[in-house]
């Protein structure tokens, strides 16, 4: 079987680790695009296989214009139907990476001091006020790294934003300013990641 | 005995598994899943390498239908 990390635009040679069970990574080409894959057998540990295929996608961006990297689990039995497969989409796969060049996903998670329940001396009222008010601060926050970012995708408990790489640092200036603004939340800031939430274009 | 990464470190790993099996593009809509002992097991992507939190909304939409 052929496991694939993801899809490269440039890629500028293979990074120097191996993949699933220690296999040689490799490149297949289709086009302008770049796969790159390793052969795996299967029946190893899928929680270690998860954590590898994540390693080998970011050793990938430093080394490439643009990094699509594809879900964990895409196994196929031969080069031969990997190259079928991504051929129908092949002209999708090169306009995305091309969105994506110089970019990096930035994740941010950041929610208030959990108060259940609420204060004895408070009305309901008041505890709804507050509620209101921590969520306004939570949406500020989001708005001011909106404008920074050039696409946002927001999940269940955190918002994914796509950022240039000239840009991080403005942005992680940002994220600091509302964590020293707002003690009392909680703001996690993790990346910069391969752009796994804007690999689907919208 | 099995000594615990720091704290940033594990938070790190969880969020680059989330997003290894929950964002990144999808050529097929099947996956093999290969689990430590157990034979390969041909599951559906949507449904059992989906995260805790996939599956709490997949629930809710489930319901909403």
């Amino acid at each position: 079987m052929i496991h694939l990390y993801a899809f490269a635009l440039g890629l500028r040679g293979l990074p120097d680790i191996t993949g699933l069970e220690d296999a040689p990574l490799a490149s297949q080409c289709f086009g302008g695009v770049t796969g790159v894959v390793s052969a795996s057998a299967g029946g190893a540990d899928a929680s270690v296989d998860a954590a590898r295929h994540g390693l080998v996608v970011e050793a990938l961006v430093d080394r490439a214009r643009a990094v699509l990297p594809v879900r964990f689990g895409q196994r196929f039995s031969s080069s031969e139907e990997l190259a079928a497969l991504v051929g129908t989409r092949s002209s999708s796969l090169l306009q995305r990476l091309e969105q994506l060049v110089d970019c990096v996903e930035i994740g941010v998670r950041a929610r208030g001091p959990e108060e259940h329940p609420p204060a004895a001396d408070a009305t309901g009222v008041d505890y709804m006020r507050r509620l209101a008010a921590r969520r306004g601060v939570v949406e500020e926050l989001h708005r001011a790294l909106r404008a920074r970012a050039l696409e946002a995708r927001a999940s269940a408990d955190s918002v994914s934003y796509l950022v240039r790489r000239g840009d991080v640092s403005d942005f992680a200036k940002e994220v600091k300013r509302h964590i020293v603004r707002h003690p009392e939340l909680t703001i996690v800031c993790t990346g910069p990641w391969a752009p796994y939430s804007f690999a689907e274009a919208e | 005995m099995t000594t615990l990464a720091p704290l940033e470190e594990r938070l790190t790993l969880v969020d680059l598994v989330d997003r290894v099996l929950n964002a990144g593009v999808v050529l097929t809509g099947d996956v093999t899943l290969s689990v430590a002992d157990v034979d390969l097991v041909y599951v559906n992507l949507r449904v059992l390498l989906a995260s805790a939190g996939t599956l709490d909304r997949l629930c809710a939409d489930s319901e909403s239908m």
